[in-house]
């Protein structure tokens, strides 16, 4: 029993161990065979991780690391847009806070920058095991391309300064060469005159010794010109100059000038004409920097036109800037050479010009100065030969009570200098000198901001409702057209006119023009222009107001405002306002709705905003042009329409715009239509373009008379233009006349 | 009577010019650019040009070339009046084929002796 008991406790105990070790056996080749796959595991991701770096680290770009990931998408932050952006699709915040807070939690893994910045994140298609690893790196990989990137950057930065060293190095001692043979010349003839007057034994006569000594004096001065020439620059350069704004007259600046260059004009048979307003032409500006910017304009047409040449000079104004263009008929520059004239010291090359070039600080000095003024300044060469400078300086003759409580959709954005650019754009659309706004102050109103005023008359008006036009404007909510002497007060020209901005029916603001640049009264035109333009600018000042990532659309229609203005500024006397009358009066004529003459009007003043993209050289073009630049000038029109929809101008504006190059036959662009089916507004705007440019010339077409024009526009109706239109505008000429000055004759750029 | 050419587009230069050689006796030509000067010593041959390096149309150099490639012309002493001192320019003047060169502001007396001596020269 013993035996029994023990061999069972034997048998027991063997079958024990033996299922233990069975057991232990089991266990153990499992866990050897989970290490063994975990291992193989471990291998094939190491394999594909380490593949995925190699294939990483070969990237150039961002975007390359991307695309070369396998079985992940990846997300990568674009800070510009604060979304995340994986090819062409895009996530926002929202979205990927959605995204994140799913289960889908495993399958995202989010890629650090070693300085802990989230570049962005990957997200799993098929393979979600080694996402963290992978994600690490790629932060990796991005990490050394955007180093290399920066790498890159540095050694193109070093380059750029290397060549902009070597360039001023270049110009340098071009300019030490000029100003030593500059210096020389005057420095020679003194030298030998004097010489040959004391040699000893020298047989001069009284005549000759008195001719000699006069030549001595003018080298002498010639001398000291070209050295203070020298002092005003490096002085200008170095703005150690103060600026002393005042209030400059440039009629009388231009022809004190005038005086002083009409004698050696005359010596050389020079023909020297000057033609300005016998106004004054007021505005801001340090006059004696003026003065000589305008002597060296002069004097560099001087040096450049031939004896017996022409040379002219126009001041005109604008509404919120003045021009002068100083043309001559010399040599001209080649086109290659003309964005380097206002360099320091630049001098034409080539034996032929380079005795007339002096020592290039000229022109230099005068882009210092027009700089100096906040303006622009530009050569262009005239057909058939010679040059033509430009100088547009901005009026700055605004005020603004920016602090004050504002009305509250002018004042919801708070942009500083938003209403500034109001005040501008309004004056340009106006043409009138003198603009102001008007917000309501307890029971009064006060001019919040104004151009052409002076400072004192702004921060003094208050108005009860009901006082004055813009009060009797504000109390009856209408607008209101003056013209004539007005209770008393002057108005410049006797016309103004004032009209109410609405906000939601309710009126928020008073907008008042006066005195307009060609002195005619305001009309009825004038007053729908600006009740459509307020209207529909308040509109869109408060529909951005309301949206809250609006600012870039704030900024748009800033900047568009802003173009409209510049547009206006470059090209002052560009613009036919007769041809305009007359293409309004012909609107009316032919019974057009006030809502179509006032869409009519708009479409005159911003139609050609486009413009403002096409490069200068290529609008001034003389002969035919090639392929692509007439789609580079046919873009314009595209353009044109943006801008004006962005102005918030009215729909039937920009359909006229749209199809205002389109002719009467079916062969215009953009849609070929024909007929009837061009909206009748740009059927009229394209025949008073058509007038206009003919009237005024072009640098490809010479101007033509009236009569000229009437019967070039006579053999196109039918096939460009709408026979229609045509007939009424012979019947609106001859009952009222078109009035068209001689400036029409020095006109240049307008669009094609 | 010795005759010299003297070429500058300064016409304050061109008179000076004329004034001290013209009181050593000399017959002073005048002409106003590189060009000029060529058709002018090819139809009058004088005895020695006195020529500036800058000026329109054609430079001192490229005339100076021009008249040393012309058998009928080369034999003409050639002194350029030169604003420019440099060593360069006066290699440049050499290459061209001048003979000599006098730098500006030059003395009237200093040229009057440079002449006198080239033409001796020729006339030995």
């Amino acid at each position: 029993m013993l035996y029994d008991t023990q061999q069972f406790w034997t048998t027991w105990a063997v079958a024990a161990i033996t299922a233990v070790v069975a057991v232990r056996f089991i266990v153990v080749s499992k866990i050897k065979s989970r290490i063994i796959e975990e291992s193989i595991q471990k291998i094939s991701l190491l394999e594909q991780v380490l593949g995925n770096g190699v294939a990483l680290h070969s990237c150039a770009t961002v975007e390359d690391i991307a695309h070369n990931l396998e079985g992940v998408k990846c997300w990568l932050y674009d800070s510009k847009s604060s979304e995340f952006v994986c090819g062409d699709k895009h996530m926002d915040n929202t979205e990927f806070m959605n995204l994140s807070s799913k289960k889908s939690l495993k399958k995202i893994a989010p890629i650090y920058l070693p300085d802990g910045a989230v570049a962005g994140f990957l997200e799993s298609v098929n393979h979600p095991k080694n996402m963290a690893q992978l994600a690490a790196l790629v932060g990796v990989a991005i990490t050394s391309v955007n180093r290399r990137e920066k790498l890159l950057r540095n050694a193109r930065k070093i380059e750029n300064i290397e060549q902009q060293l070597a360039k001023t190095s270049e110009v340098q001692k071009q300019f030490i060469s000029n100003v030593s043979h500059e210096l020389r010349t005057p420095l020679t003839s003194i030298k030998a005159y004097s010489e040959a007057l004391t040699t000893p034994g020298t047989k001069a006569d009284a005549q000759t010794i008195s001719e000699f000594l006069s030549i001595i004096g003018q080298e002498s001065n010639r001398l000291d010109s070209i050295i203070n020439n020298l002092l005003d620059f490096s002085r200008l350069e170095r703005e150690q100059v103060v600026i002393n704004n005042q209030i400059t007259d440039l009629v009388a600046l231009v022809k004190g000038v005038e005086c002083g260059v009409r004698s050696e004009a005359e010596s050389r048979n020079i023909k020297l004409k000057v033609s300005c307003s016998e106004d004054r032409i007021e505005l801001i500006a340090d006059d004696d920097l003026l003065r000589q910017l305008v002597r060296h304009l002069l004097d560099n047409a001087l040096k450049f036109t031939p004896d017996g040449g022409e040379i002219s000079l126009t001041v005109s104004e604008g509404v919120s800037s003045v021009r002068i263009s100083v043309e001559d008929d010399g040599l001209g520059v080649p086109e290659n050479e003309l964005a380097y004239l206002f360099d320091r010291f630049y001098q034409v090359d080539g034996s032929t010009t380079r005795k007339h070039a002096g020592q290039g600080v000229g022109l230099a000095i005068c882009k210092e100065v027009v700089g100096q003024h906040g303006g622009r300044i530009w050569g262009e060469k005239v057909v058939p030969s010679g040059m033509r400078f430009n100088v547009v300086l901005p009026r700055k003759n605004e005020v603004y009570k920016c602090n004050t409580e504002i009305g509250e959709v002018l004042c919801s954005n708070q942009q500083a200098g938003f209403i500034s650019d109001l005040i501008h754009w309004v004056a340009e659309l106006m043409r009138s000198r003198v603009v102001s706004i008007m917000l309501p102050d307890n029971d009064q109103l006060i001019i919040a901001a104004a151009m052409g005023l002076p400072e004192n008359r702004v921060q003094a008006t208050k108005l009860r409702i009901g006082e004055g036009v813009a009060g009797k404007a504000w109390q009856t909510g209408k607008p209101i057209l003056v013209n004539g002497d007005v209770s008393g007060r002057n108005y410049k020209g006797d016309t103004a006119l004032s009209v109410p901005l609405f906000h939601k029916g309710k009126i928020v603001a008073v907008v008042n023009v006066t005195d307009r640049i060609d002195n005619k009264p305001f009309g009825k035109h004038e007053q729908l222009l600006l009740e459509s333009v307020g209207e529909k600018l308040v509109h869109s000042l408060d529909k951005i107001a309301k949206y809250r990532e609006s600012n870039d659309q704030l900024l748009t229609l800033r900047d568009t405002m802003k173009l409209a203005v510049a547009v206006r500024r470059a090209r002052a006397d560009s613009i036919s306002q007769e041809c305009k009358d007359l293409c309004l009066r012909t609107a009316t004529r032919m019974n057009l709705s006030e809502k179509q003459i006032a869409s009519l009007a708009m479409a005159l003043q911003v139609y050609d905003l486009g413009v403002s993209g096409i490069p200068e050289p290529l609008l001034n073009k003389p002969g035919a042009l090639n392929a692509a630049e007439w789609e580079l000038i046919r873009g314009h029109l595209q353009k044109s329409c943006d801008y004006a929809q962005i102005l918030g101008v009215p729909l039937e504006t920009v359909e006229v715009i749209r199809y205002s190059h389109e002719r009467y036959n079916g062969s215009g662009y953009p849609e070929k239509l024909s007929g009837k089916e061009i909206p009748l507004g740009a059927r009229l705007l394209a025949v008073s373009d058509a007038l206009t440019a003919m009237l005024q010339g072009r640098p490809w077409k010479k101007a033509k008379s009236l009569a000229g024009a009437l019967a070039e526009i006579d053999t196109h109706q039918g096939k460009q233009f709408c026979p229609e239109v045509v007939s009424n505008i012979h019947a609106e000429i001859d009952a009222n006349g078109l009035d068209i000055e001689d400036k029409h004759s020095s006109n240049k750029i307008m669009s094609r | 009577m010795l005759r010299i050419l003297i070429v500058d587009d300064e016409p304050t230069i061109l008179n000076i010019l004329d004034f001290s050689l013209g009181a050593e006796g000399y017959e002073v030509i005048q002409a106003s650019n590189g060009a000029e000067a060529c058709e002018m010593a090819l139809e009058k041959q004088p005895d020695m040009i006195v020529m500036d390096v800058m000026m329109p149309i054609m430079d001192g150099y490229q005339a100076c070339e021009k008249l040393k490639a012309d058998t009928r012309t080369e034999m003409i002493p050639v002194v350029l009046l030169t604003a420019k001192s440099a060593t360069e320019d006066h290699q440049r003047g050499k290459n061209a084929g001048a003979d000599g060169y006098l730098t500006k502001p030059f003395s009237p007396q200093r040229l009057v002796e440079l002449t006198d001596s080239f033409l001796g020269a020729t006339s030995n």
